[in-house]
């Protein structure tokens, strides 16, 4: 008797367990955060108002935030074949949305990448002339 | 005129009665109304499938079916003794005793049958409605792993190497980020690293668990679909063995109602004899040549 409530107990906590496990945490807006973050620092980037080494000092303190974010977009199981078109376009290209991890790992600056990635290289900007169109 | 005695009756009684039951397949007489319905819960779906045979026969365990069974097994237990008794009483016994002993005994068989019938009856809906449930099952895990779009197939590849390019330069980073003297880890990257490391801890305990061990097959792990069209071969198998079983029954059926018939001509041999000797004693009074006496005055 006793044994049977035992067994009872325990295989429904057993279930619970597997179901609790099974339900993925919730994470609300991962990638909407690192977005904002991103989009902050590409304005400290392309900002003309601010001198060199003020943009330097607020990237620097920006970019852990950003390093931390784009951690937990790419740990968010929520977002694991979430087929939206902000997850898709996010995933479609690494190189500009994982920003931080993606300049350190071609050791070049987030700066470079991000116009690089826009296609704005030193060539095409030498290249290019005023001219009405 | 002969006169069958009430005895004689009954035993060739019971002879029809064993014929009506060797013609039809005990398992569909006496079908039982005791009954078991497992549903394929998301639950299980999502389980080891180690565990998801175990959670079924606890399922059963506890139905009407499985009771019904147990109860069946007491009572055919009982009846197998009652029936070895039966027949050595038979053995040791002379005369009309004997043959009420004889008659006893098959009509205990008869009622043996019937119960191994019930039985095989139950069996078989367990057996079925295992397969069924598997079946069920299946069909919603294959359901569940087809869900996915071309295009979601692709964000998942994307999503991996993205998860793969990350893995591989996390270090880099650290060091690039956080390794500058003066530099402050966030408190999002320490807590991350204190929790990774006891999910690891975790992760490697429940991957050593005994209950969380992979299905396998011939020492070799197999998936939950292999495991369970496995187990679904196992119950049709069950079923294939019941349906031999059945014609056993059919056997022992047709057995005891050529015993039945057997001991029913033995009676009436008795009582034919018994008539016929009596003739011949009344007879000899009669014969003529005893009583010419009664002519000679």
């Amino acid at each position: 008797m006793l044994k049977n409530k035992v067994t009872q107990t325990f295989t429904a906590l057993g279930i619970a367990t597997f179901a609790t496990l099974s339900i993925t945490t919730a994470h609300a807006g991962t990638l909407e955060n690192l977005e904002r973050e991103r989009a902050e620092i590409i304005q400290t980037l392309l900002n003309p108002s601010i001198s060199a080494e003020q943009r330097a000092d607020k990237i620097n303190t920006s970019k852990h935030r950003l390093v931390d974010m784009e951690r937990m977009v790419l740990r968010d199981k929520t977002l694991e074949g979430k087929n939206t078109p902000e997850v898709r376009v996010a995933f479609q290209n690494y190189d500009l949305t994982f920003l931080a991890h993606s300049s350190i790992e071609k050791d070049v600056s987030m700066m470079d990448l991000w116009l690089e990635q826009m296609g704005i290289t030193t060539n095409s900007v030498m290249n290019a002339h005023v001219g009405r169109q | 005129m002969f006169k069958t005695s009430k005895f004689g009756k009954t035993l060739i009684c019971s002879a029809a009665l064993a014929a009506i039951v060797m013609s039809t397949t005990p398992a569909t007489v006496f079908a039982s109304t005791a009954d078991w319905a497992p549903t394929a819960s998301e639950k299980l779906v999502k389980m080891p499938a180690t565990y998801l045979k175990r959670a079924v026969e606890r399922d059963f365990a506890s139905s009407a079916l499985a009771s019904a069974l147990s109860e069946n097994t007491d009572t055919m237990a009982a009846k197998k003794a009652s029936l070895k008794d039966l027949q050595e009483a038979a053995e040791m016994a002379e005369g009309d005793l004997r043959i009420e002993l004889q008659h006893q005994y098959l009509a205990e068989k008869k009622a043996y049958i019937r119960l191994m019938g019930e039985r095989q009856d139950m069996q078989r809906k367990h057996a079925e409605t295992r397969i069924k449930f598997y079946q069920r099952l299946l069909r919603k895990l294959e359901r569940n792993n087809q869900g996915t779009t071309p295009e979601t197939q692709a964000l998942i590849q994307q999503q991996e190497e993205a998860k793969q390019r990350f893995s591989a330069m996390s270090d880099k980073v650290d060091m690039e980020v956080f390794g500058e003297p003066g530099a402050k880890r966030s408190k999002y990257s320490v807590d991350y690293a204190k929790n990774e490391l006891a999910l690891k801890q975790l992760a490697a305990a429940i991957e050593g668990h005994p209950m969380n061990q992979s299905a396998q097959m011939d020492g070799e792990p197999i998936s939950k679909q292999d495991y369970i069209k496995r187990l679904i071969q196992d119950g049709e198998s069950e079923v294939a063995l019941l349906d031999q079983k059945d014609e056993l029954l059919g056997y022992m059926a047709k057995l005891v109602a050529l015993d039945a018939m057997a001991l029913a001509e033995e009676v009436e041999e008795i009582q034919l004899g018994g008539l016929a000797e009596s003739l011949e004693e009344d007879q000899s009074p009669f014969d003529p040549a005893d009583n010419v006496d009664l002519f000679l005055n």
